[in-house]
């Protein structure tokens, strides 16, 4: 396909590649102190207030929520999915990454589940603390000025527990439990597992100094993206306040190639392809800040390739690519029959999780480093499409705990009957664990194809080790314990070690992070602890790319904060005249 | 004072409309045009343009025939009956629903539509006429066989499947109707105050004492 290459005339302060959470931060931070930016963005313009399908019922949907078109059900909050028509990507033989991509303003912001962790003084210096990952460059008191302001500008509700690796922040407080909480909470504390108030990004009370944005009106739909701007979207939170400075304008439907260098080997701007008319544009700025996602980042880094960077942008280390580490995760679904018939009133509450446990074990008693957090779901909500499919499997074990013989299956006036008196029932609990980075886990481009775009796609090269499996194996077996203990009928099928004890497949969780990492040594890394390329001071990565190692903990909190400190840094460094 | 706080946010919702309506109007150069004209014709009610015409394929053209959809009437109110107080299946429309979730998730029309072939011939091995001229009697008797499908009747095993699979569709499409919500008796979807589980239930339940 041949291309114009149509250059533009103005050029801005800074070009910003995607409005996810470190795109829209870095956007907003920028736009308020009066540069002049351009964000590009691959999807379309989207404005929850205006866009979002909160609030609108199954029927409403003629696959009634299924999520033929969308990943996450008809009404979800994501464009886009693991799969994207014409957007391909490519996996060794023994590998089967799943790269989740949503191309739209505010990225995956928009649906993601609004838990809002810090990382925790052991997530930073892992290495020093029991020598099984690398540490950062940059300690939990160096961050945590920057959660502290995040939680102040974008809201988090929780509870200060004091607990060492699970930070105190400045909180909202937290939605009550919910029945089945309540239920969990009681049987985990059994087990000595701790139960506290979810940590997550939705105003329960009003922000301080903010009148744009509402508050939480509990429909429990955070997943669609809130129209009263409630919930912490990058569209509605971040961008949108940019745009309203007037020093920051989006280019929406704009997929990146490559970031253009002049002849000193510094970014001068982009390149990218309109999506409307396929035609190629450029666009120049004094610096160049990524925050594509981590895979899509590496990707653009990848394929600008020139004289003065043969390897790539930022990649004389060769490390951009490498590292690429998504959160482990196993979840096992059940039904509590104590439950059965329960009294309906509204429960939806909020749209994200009411209680988790943060990691409780000591790991010298295990064959696994560090660990994992559990989130608790269930309890009577919207019905969808799939409402209560697994019943006719379960209605006889079910029944079972009344002391009755019945088959599983069936038909008529008692199976409707059925389908009604466990409205309600089920739960799940889903563990979040600490995958670990590893150079031989990574993506690269692959040579053989390119995108519709014309564009060359990634190819993954991923597998779980040990310590994800062993990990995952604890995981399943606590969930079982759990529900089995408290007489719940589990509806989840005790996986073995043929199918890794129930993990899903790495990028499944969509947190994956680590492909641009950062670090003191330019050999073993490719940016800096100021997330600034070392072989290209104007260039910026903003987004999970330069995480050195994650936690337990999802990463959107502190993609947030490393973002405003990147964005700070490079006001501070265009007044020195550094860059 | 909260449920003040909560009606603006109510408010709010039309507000922010309003205001992200301003913000465009308030953008001058060339290229801020563009970004208005991209928004009008990427996104209406929500739906990117790939979904909306995707709707309409799939809307222009009908997979099943008549006596097909003769035949997924007859076994939706069969697994889904009217009671005293709810509607049958097909009262809710819920063969409409069949008709276009096949054609949305196109792995399904094989398996939808040899069981339904299959059903057809079962009753005339079994009654000598297709299924939709046997009795009530005749019909129930093939269900059960059927419709449990720990029963191992491995000769049957075509039938089992193409139940089991529709009677996740007839749920579906019941459950998610209007008339099917209000039979489950949900009650959200709309604004509200959550501010705990009702005393009366933690009292039912035996939970007080974890309520602080």
């Amino acid at each position: 396909m041949a291309f114009n290459i149509n250059g533009a005339k103005e050029k801005y302060d800074v070009i910003i590649v995607g409005s996810g959470a470190g795109g829209g931060m870095s956007g907003y931070v920028l736009a308020h102190a009066g540069l002049k930016v351009l964000m590009l963005e691959s999807g379309p313009f989207f404005d929850p207030a205006k866009d979002s399908l909160q609030l609108r019922w199954p029927w409403e949907s003629p696959r009634r929520g299924a999520s033929t078109n969308r990943a996450f059900g008809d009404f979800d909050g994501a464009f886009g999915g693991w799969e994207i028509e014409g957007e391909p990507y490519t996996n060794t033989e023994d590998s089967e990454f799943r790269w989740f991509r949503s191309r739209m303003l505010g990225g995956r912001t928009n649906h993601w589940g609004r838990i809002s962790l810090r990382f925790g003084p052991k997530d930073f210096k892992g290495g020093s603390f029991d020598g099984a990952t690398d540490d950062w460059p940059i300690t939990y008191d160096e961050v945590k000025p920057y959660y502290d302001k995040v939680d102040v500008l974008l809201g988090v509700y929780g509870t200060n527990e004091g607990l060492e690796n699970d930070p105190d922040g400045i909180f909202l407080k937290p939605p009550k439990p919910r029945l089945h909480e309540l239920m969990l909470t009681e049987e985990a504390k059994k087990k000595g597992i701790p139960v506290i108030a979810g940590r997550c990004s939705v105003l329960t009370q009003p922000l301080k100094n903010n009148s744009q944005r509402g508050i939480c009106f509990n429909c429990g739909q955070c997943g669609r993206s809130c129209k009263a701007y409630a919930d912490f979207s990058s569209s509605s939170a971040l961008v949108i306040p940019a745009i309203r400075t007037g020093n920051l304008e989006v280019l929406p439907n704009s997929l990146v190639r490559e970031v253009l260098v002049d002849g000193g080997g510094l970014a001068k701007g982009v390149s990218y392809i309109n999506k409307e008319d396929m035609q190629e544009y450029q666009v120049y700025g004094e610096q160049v800040i990524l925050a594509a996602s981590a895979c899509e980042s590496a990707r653009i880094l990848l394929n600008s390739k020139s004289r003065q960077h043969p390897q790539g942008l930022a990649n004389s280390s060769g490390v951009v690519g490498k590292y690429l580490h998504d959160s482990t995760g196993v979840s096992v679904s059940a039904y509590l029959p104590q439950l059965k018939d329960r009294k309906r009133y509204n429960e939806d509450g909020v749209g994200a999780l009411h209680i988790y446990s943060p990691w409780w074990l000591d790991n010298s008693k295990l064959d696994f480093p560090r660990g994992y957090h559990i989130e608790y779901g269930g309890g009577m909500n919207m019905p969808s499409y799939g409402y209560l499919s697994d019943l006719p499997r379960f209605n006889g074990a079910l029944a079972k705990v009344d002391g009755t013989v019945k088959k599983s299956g069936g038909y008529g006036r008692s199976l409707k009957e059925e389908y009604r008196s466990y409205f309600g029932t089920k739960v799940v609990l889903a563990g979040r664990g600490l995958a670990m980075a590893r150079k031989d886990n990574y993506c690269e481009i692959d040579p053989n194809t390119v995108d519709r775009y014309g564009i060359p796609v990634l190819k993954f090269h991923y597998k779980w080790h040990d310590a994800e499996i062993k990990q995952g194996k604890h995981m399943q077996d606590t969930f079982h314990d759990l529900f089995t203990d408290m007489g719940a009928v589990i509806t989840s099928e005790y996986v073995g070690i043929e199918r890794n004890y129930g993990l899903k497949k790495p990028g499944e969780i969509i947190h994956e992070v680590g492909t641009v990492r950062m670090g003191d040594d330019p050999k073993t890394s490719a940016l800096n602890k100021w997330c600034q390329a070392h072989d290209c001071r104007n260039l910026f990565v903003v987004d999970g790319a330069p995480f050195v190692q994650q936690g337990d903990k999802n990463p959107t909190w502190t993609i947030l904060a490393l973002s405003m400190r990147t964005s700070e840094y490079i006001l501070e460094q265009r007044k020195k005249h550094n860059l | 004072m909260y449920k003040m706080k909560r009606r603006d946010a109510l408010k709010a919702i039309g507000v922010s409309v309003m205001a992200s309506g301003l913000l465009f109007h308030r953008c001058s150069s060339e290229k801020a045009n563009r970004v208005v004209s991209r928004i009008n014709l990427d996104l209406k009610d929500g739906r990117e343009l790939w979904e909306r015409e995707r709707f309409e394929e799939l809307n222009s053209y009908t997979f099943f025939d008549q006596h097909e959809k003769e035949t997924l009437v007859e076994l939706v109110d069969l697994i889904l009956p009217a009671d005293e107080h709810s509607l049958s299946a097909s009262e809710v429309e819920v063969p409409d629903f069949i008709e276009f979730i096949v054609k949305d998730q196109p792995e399904l029309q094989q398996p939808m539509r040899e069981g339904l072939k299959w059903i057809d011939d079962y009753a005339k091995q079994q009654f000598q006429a297709i299924f939709v001229g046997i009795t009530i009697g005749q019909k129930t008797h093939i269900l059960d066989r059927i419709a449990y499908p720990e029963q191992e009747r491995s000769e049957l095993q075509l039938g089992i499947s193409f139940f089991t699979l529709l009677r996740e569709l007839t749920a579906s499409g019941y459950f998610t109707s209007k008339a099917g919500i209000d039979y489950l008796g949900y009650v959200g979807n709309r604004p509200n105050v959550w501010e705990g589980v009702p005393t009366e239930i933690l009292r039912q339940f035996q939970l007080t004492h974890l309520i602080t």
